[in-house]
């Protein structure tokens, strides 16, 4: 705060003009405004590939107190476009920083605004639902009306083409149970760390390959990887994955996975006013009713009524809006979860999850 | 699951009289726990010997009993009741520990009786130490290396090989009681000898000294399907080391990356499901600062103060949730209040920081030790809730009323740098004030992170503070910048003070946001608010959308608990609400303090969750424009607003300002009392210690000593000659004295307590009381009696009508507390204060006059003959009550136990009986005095003046088959009289003196008074400090010992005395 920081504006497609001040990078952005309510972890929202093409506000008003580090990236890029919080910390305080926010912001060509009213912006997104909107460190006043037809025509476009691998890696671990595929929209470090900590020999490959090339790796199952932008526009990718599972292949789904996997099967999904994202969202699973806490980001869900009770059952739901979190397969063994189960924070809770699926993968193996 | 079907009637366990370590947190608990029993259709039952509370409510429970605490009385209310279940995790330590006694003897099997909200295997393995190493070395949770022992020898040996940087923790005693850090060989005897004695099965804990660790606390609630969710993370800025009821606590965790919050997050949920909790779990970790390495200090299976803090924090009823779970939901089938529409199963967020600031006693007792370490000295606290931590703690320390408004504090201008760098390493209440005084000097963040590892994010940020003052200092105020300083939680004055500008136009009203559980994310239906600088006023938006067209009246609460103003006024403001509800306004409270019924987000229709300042509350009265306010039900913190909210015009309802006023400047009730012809102990004013010894002269010793303008006879005393008077006004000056100083002829006689209610015209007096002690022992540490017992009728008269007159006069509109001295059969005036008082609670209770509810419909504009109640005295109930005063002076060294006119106790209990030695004996029984076990002994060492005085008190104790021990002078007076007394050396005298005699543990009782000083060398005030520290029970006053003696002579038991529920009387 003790340089003079440089104004900045926050235009909403809606109209709403807010002034704030620059923080990271200048320039502009335009992108999806979405909220996320999470108290840590910006480090690893920034870099998450679920949030391509979006400006993120923090509902937390303190952001960047424990610095910024090597280790914490979720990924080798930062996704986000645009970066809304109230206040950012000059002087973090922890003993794995090795920056601050600001220059972490900078760097990565992350356009930030800072003071702003962030509870007022997500009251705003919660009641009028997701819209796009503009961060500028020049003044957008005298172009108004060119701005908001820029905003209106925005859309998130070729997320999973942009984050996914470009080719093929694997990945061993010290003892290898099974292989696995890790079909990759935009996964995250902490995902693959998950599969290898739990044996898996992991190939990561393109999300654009197509499914004969998978199959032709012959694994003993394939993770469909989360990712951003708009399920529907990935008609084509849903088309391969359906072969994986007409090959009986055991698949796991998360995030944009579980979303493909169900548009595999004939399912729909919508967009949802204003998303699931934060650390907090409770999951029940129908078949034992017990609820679990999990982290979520995604602004897509699949209609449930659009899943054909002879093809999968809905195990999961969201106990707050009921919302479909999780669905079985019924004529191959197929499981997926809307969120992610790999965060550290809820393994008490989600560590079944992938036993679970591991489990079955092995004994089709046998 | 649902309610379980076996459950019909609970009993629920209270906590007990308000002592430091368990305070009005459990309260709030209690009356959520009663009320979430309600919901569900539950009879319920409630026993609780404190009757300053809101749980003991006759709206609480459908059966009360406000008896003692004890594990007899318990059972037989077990065995008249028959409940189905008894809830235990709501009343604290003390509710937890009498459940579990109950369930290990196999009682609540024997009478069919369900334990409820938790199992002793899960009890035994948080609390027993042994246990509860056993089972995280089963889970892979690391502890810190320890050892529990049960001798000195043993405590010895193992902290030699941790080179005696060892903490010692006795098992089973209240906030770490009797606890402490050592450095060397001398001070682990010391502590490790006390621990073992507090402990009620003689084990302490002694352990690796880990202070400087990060201290973070995790509030878990698991359900009995074993869904598990943490419902808040706190961080104190005081390391580990200090009591985390004494730490500056932040909400949520700051300075954790994901890495070690997740670690922590994860290890608190493993914690809780292995003990198998159902309801609410706090656990505390100790994180090294500079690597992973953690370890968990403590689990405590029950709600407590910190899980009250994080309900408020966060907005999630921990206790309502806690409650429901132990009759059979689960979290999945409890709708979360906030949103109505979302289930209690989801982890709250937050979009602001909540402070916590404790609020310490030492104000009044000069002379404690103000060292802070492993043992709670806070009487209560304040939270605070801002946009950033700035904002946040600069509301908090305006809050806690210690007069100021930055974190300078004054009396640190004129110390040298290199004092300040020295005393950084003092761990006191002052530090973080100390932490700013070196910010100011330049002193390096480093350096003070080195000296007192509070973590440099919170000196970086107070680093802010400093400089935004500098900022005002040097610059011109512009808009900006004034904004900048609002949003960093500075004042208008602070801002004008510090630039010498004024504001003027750029005056701006704080904006309010919603505490709402999810940050917004789904909408809430509560409204509790808390202030900061924003465009978006979500109050504002609110008001527009739910307009309910009632008029607003807005109720002023009383802040933190402190001695002196304790949770009486809680009772009284929540009253006040509920009364102005049912009469159809809409009721608002503005408050600080998370631990009370106040600031429970449904107990108002709105809630905000600010400091009682002038300028807060503005900003409140701004956004709401309420119809009118109420300052009477809160304590003279709320009192003292009224001068303020007179001179902004808003609508006091109730006694008017000048009325507050005439009643508390002694020129204007002088006056009154003329016009009223009732007389007063002459007195004087003085501002000089010169004035004060001639006034002294002229009226004659004994006097009594005060500021003007008191709270709880803060810095009160009665000086028996010109030395006192010397050692009072060195101190009293040492301070900037803005107000005079008042000296009294002090008049030794029979204290009465009178609370009236007046309409302008008539007025009720719902009972009389008489103290127990004579008058110079505060009213508020007096033993009680309700209704007067020794007064003749002319006296009564004289109360009744000089009580009338005084508040006629004084244009009281609603309640009144006058204390009387009754001297030489002349009723003599002392104080008048046109407030709710200490003893509206207990007197509302026995007599069944609803007194804020009467006083409330009164400020409304209602007549007393109206409101069915009559005038007048109002006719005395067949009972007896009667409040007994219970003191925390274990926890607090150094400080003279001697009663006086400066109010010590922290809680009370009262004792119900249909006769007055009935009700006596319950009372000190509920107090902890012990009264069925006989002597062997009781020693004696009283001040010349009372060795007269003593004598049939002495023989009673004789008779009662006590062996008596004196000190010389005592004992030859007894002996003289034919009461046997061996002499014991004093405790300055070579061994063996009063000291070995207290280590043999014969002695049962001191009976101990002495004319002077405070001072913690004086010889008497170290006896008496002795005998507190082995729980022997010390008696400084005559009266209390005589009537003690009086109990024993009767030769009951408890069980000699009918239990009464005051839902019948």
């Amino acid at each position: 705060m003790e340089q003079a920081q440089k104004k900045a504006w926050l235009l909403l497609e809606d109209g709403t003009l807010l002034e704030g001040l620059s923080a990271g990078a200048e320039g502009e952005a335009v992108g999806e405004v979405v909220f996320n309510t999470q108290v840590v972890g910006y480090q690893q929202l920034l870099t998450d590939p679920c949030y391509y093409g979006q400006l993120v506000v923090q509902t937390f008003p303190l952001i960047g107190n424990y610095g910024v580090n090597e280790e914490d990236n979720a990924s080798e890029n930062c996704w986000v476009k645009g970066y809304i919080i109230r206040e950012w910390c000059e002087q973090p305080s922890n003993f794995r920083s090795k920056g601050g926010i600001w220059d972490y912001l900078e760097q990565n060509q992350v356009v930030g605004i800072c003071d702003i009213d962030t509870r007022a912006l997500t009251r705003r997104l919660r009641i009028h639902g997701t819209m796009n909107g503009l961060i500028t460190t020049a003044d957008p006043r005298p172009d108004m009306a060119e701005q908001l037809e820029r905003l209106k025509g925005y859309q998130v476009k070729g997320a999973v083409a942009e984050c996914c691998s470009k080719e093929k890696k694997v990945f061993t671990p010290e003892t290898v149970k099974r292989s696995a595929v890790l079909y990759d929209f935009g996964y995250t470090k902490e995902l693959l760390q998950a599969l290898l900590d739990r044996g898996c020999k992991v190939t990561v490959v393109p999300g654009s390959l197509p499914a004969a090339e998978v199959l032709a790796e012959n694994p003993d199952c394939v993770i469909l990887s989360p990712g951003g932008g708009n399920p529907a526009d990935c008609a084509s990718l849903a088309a391969e994955i359906r072969k994986l599972a007409e090959a009986k292949l055991p698949v796991l789904g998360l995030g944009l996975g579980h979303q493909l996997l169900a548009m595999a099967h004939g399912c729909k999904t919508e967009k949802m006013n204003h998303g699931h994202r934060g650390s907090n969202q409770p999951v029940t699973d129908l078949r034992t009713g017990k609820t679990f806490i999990t982290a979520q980001n995604h602004g897509y869900a699949v209609t449930s009524q659009s899943v054909d009770e002879g093809v999968a059952e809905i195990t999961h739901v969201n106990a707050n809006d009921h919302s479909c979190e999780g669905l079985v397969y019924k004529d191959f063994p197929g499981v997926s979860y809307q969120f992610a189960p790999d965060t550290a924070e809820g393994s008490l809770v989600t560590e079944n999850l992938y036993t679970g699926f591991f489990e079955m993968a092995d004994a089709v193996k046998k | 699951m649902a309610l379980r079907s076996d459950l019909k009637k609970v009993l629920v366990i209270g906590s007990g009289p308000i002592v430091i370590g368990q305070a009005a947190e459990f309260d709030y608990a209690g009356t959520q726990a009663c009320r979430a029993l309600k919901e569900e259709g539950l009879e319920v039952v409630l026993i609780n010997s404190n009757p300053a509370t809101i749980m003991t409510d006759k709206a609480m429970a459908d059966k009360i009993y406000i008896e003692p605490l004890t594990l007899d009385v318990v059972k037989r209310v077990i065995e008249m009741e028959r409940p189905d279940g008894v809830l235990s995790t709501l009343g604290g330590q003390t509710g937890l520990t009498l459940s579990m006694q109950l369930a290990r003897e196999g009682f609540l099997d024997k009478m069919n009786v369900k334990l409820l909200g938790a199992n002793p295997q899960t009890i035994d393995k948080a609390e027993d130490r042994q246990m509860f190493k056993d089972m995280l070395d089963e889970i892979h949770e690391p502890v810190i290396p320890s050892k529990v022992v049960e001798s000195l020898e043993d405590a010895i040996e193992f902290a030699a090989t941790m080179d005696y940087q060892v903490i010692i923790r006795p098992a089973f005693t209240l906030g770490g009681t009797g606890g402490g850090i050592c450095h060397n060989r001398e001070g682990l005897v010391e502590i490790a000898r006390t621990g073992l004695q507090l402990s009620p099965i003689h084990q302490v804990l002694v352990e690796r000294c880990i202070s400087g660790w990060k201290e973070i606390e995790f509030e878990v609630i698991r359900d009995s399907k074993g869904n598990l969710i943490t419902v808040c993370s706190m961080e104190n800025v005081d390391p580990v080391g200090v009591h985390t009821g004494d730490s500056i606590v932040v909400a949520p965790a700051v300075t954790l990356s994901p890495a070690e919050f997740g670690m922590l997050r994860n290890a608190a949920l493993n914690i809780v499901q292995a003990l198998g909790v159902e309801g609410g779990c706090n656990v505390q970790f100790a994180l090294e600062p500079n690597s992973m390495e953690y370890a968990v200090i403590e689990v405590n299976p029950r709600v407590s103060r910190s899980s009250a803090l994080a309900s408020k924090a966060t907005g999630y009823p921990i206790a309502k949730v806690a409650s429901k779970i132990a009759i059979g939901f689960t979290l999945d089938e409890i709708v979360n209040a906030v949103t109505g529409t979302t289930y209690a199963c989801f982890e709250p967020t937050v979009d602001y920081l909540v402070v916590k600031f404790p609020k310490w006693p030492f104000d009044k007792f000069v002379y404690a030790k103000r060292t802070l370490g492993t043992q709670m000295k806070a009487t209560g606290e304040v939270m605070s809730i801002g946009s950033s931590f700035e904002q946040a703690i600069m509301k908090a320390v305006r809050s806690i009323e210690l007069g100021l408004d930055t974190m300078s504090l004054p009396e640190f201008a004129n110390l040298s740098d290199r004092e300040v760098e020295e005393r950084l390493d003092n761990c006191d209440d002052q530090r973080i004030f100390m932490v700013f005084e070196a910010i100011k000097r330049g002193i390096s963040v480093d350096k003070i992170f080195e000296c007192t590892k509070v973590d440099r994010w919170f000196l970086n940020k107070l680093g802010n503070l400093w400089r935004m003052e500098q900022t005002l200092t040097q610059e011109t105020l512009t808009p900006e910048l004034y904004l900048r300083a609002k949003k960093l939680g500075f004042l208008d004055k602070t801002i004008e003070r510090l630039s010498r500008q004024k504001i003027g136009g750029m005056k701006r009203y704080a904006s309010y946001k919603m505490v709402d559980t999810c940050a917004a994310e789904v909408e809430a239906q509560t409204p509790y608010f808390y202030s900061t600088f924003d465009e978006e006023n979500e109050a504002e938006l609110f008001l527009e959308k739910n307009n309910s067209g009632k008029k607003k009246i807005l109720v002023f609460g009383s802040g933190p608990i402190r001695i002196g103003q304790g949770i009486e006024f809680d009772y009284c403001s929540v009253h006040c609400v509920w009364a102005l509800k049912q009469e159809g306004y809409e009721a608002i409270i503005v408050n600080n303090n998370p631990e009370t019924v106040s600031t429970d987000f449904d107990t108002s229709d709105r809630l905000y969750f600010d400091p009682l300042t002038p300028e807060d509350v503005q900003s409140v009265l701004e956004s709401e424009k309420p119809w009118g306010v109420v300052v009477q039900f809160g304590g003279q913190t709320a009192i003292k607003l009224t001068k303020y909210l007179k001179s902004i015009g808003a609508n006091i309802l109730g006694t008017p300002a000048e009325s507050i006023d005439a009643a508390e400047d002694r020129e204007l009730f002088d006056e009154l009392l003329e016009r009223c012809n009732i007389p007063r102990p002459k007195g004087e004013t003085v501002f000089t210690t010169e004035e004060a010894k001639a006034a002294a002269g002229r009226l004659g010793y004994p006097v009594l000593l005060r500021p003007s303008y008191v709270l709880g006879g803060q810095n009160m005393i009665i000086a028996y000659s010109e030395s006192d008077v010397q050692e009072y006004m060195d101190i009293i000056t040492s301070h900037e004295l803005e107000n005079p100083v008042l000296i009294d002829k002090y008049l030794m006689g029979t204290e009465v307590e009178v609370d009236a209610i007046c309409d302008g015209q008539d007025y009720l007096i719902p009972g009389i009381m008489e103290h127990i002690e004579r008058a110079g022992v505060h009213s508020g540490d007096s033993i009680s009696v309700y209704p007067a017992q020794t007064l003749s009728p002319k006296i009564r008269e004289t109360i009744i009508r000089y009580t009338g007159m005084l508040a006629k006069e004084l244009g009281v509109i609603g309640l009144v507390n006058i204390q009387y001295v009754v001297y030489n059969n002349e009723v003599y005036v002392i104080e008048v204060n046109p407030r709710s008082s200490r003893t509206v609670p207990y007197i509302s209770k026995v007599t069944n006059v609803p007194m804020v509810d009467l006083a409330t419909k009164i400020m409304l504009g209602a007549k007393l003959k109206d409101l069915g109640f009559g005038t007048g005295l109002y006719p005395e109930g067949e009972y007896v009550a009667v409040k007994v005063p219970v003191f925390s002076f274990q926890k607090l060294h150094d400080v003279d136990i001697h009663l006086g006119p400066e109010m010590k106790s922290t809680g009370e209990v009262l004792g119900i009986g249909k006769t007055f030695e009935a009700a006596l004996y319950k009372g000190l029984i509920a107090a902890g005095y012990e009264l069925d076990k006989v002597g062997p002994a009781v020693l004696i060492t009283v001040k010349d003046s009372d060795k007269q005085e003593i004598i049939p008190i002495a023989e009673k104790f004789e008779k009662v088959g006590y062996d008596i021990y004196a000190t010389s002078g005592t004992a030859s007076v007894l002996n003289q009289n034919m009461v046997a007394a061996n002499t014991v050396r004093k405790i300055e005298d070579p061994a063996p003196n009063i000291l070995d005699l207290f280590d043999s543990g014969k002695v049962d009782f001191v009976i101990s008074t002495s004319e002077t000083g405070r001072k913690p060398a004086i010889h008497s005030v170290k006896m008496r400090r002795k005998a507190i520290e082995r729980s022997i029970a010390c008696l400084t006053s005559l009266d209390t010992a005589n009537a003690l003696v009086n109990c024993l002579l009767l030769d009951k038991t408890m069980n000699d005395f009918e239990l009464i529920d005051i839902t019948q009387i």
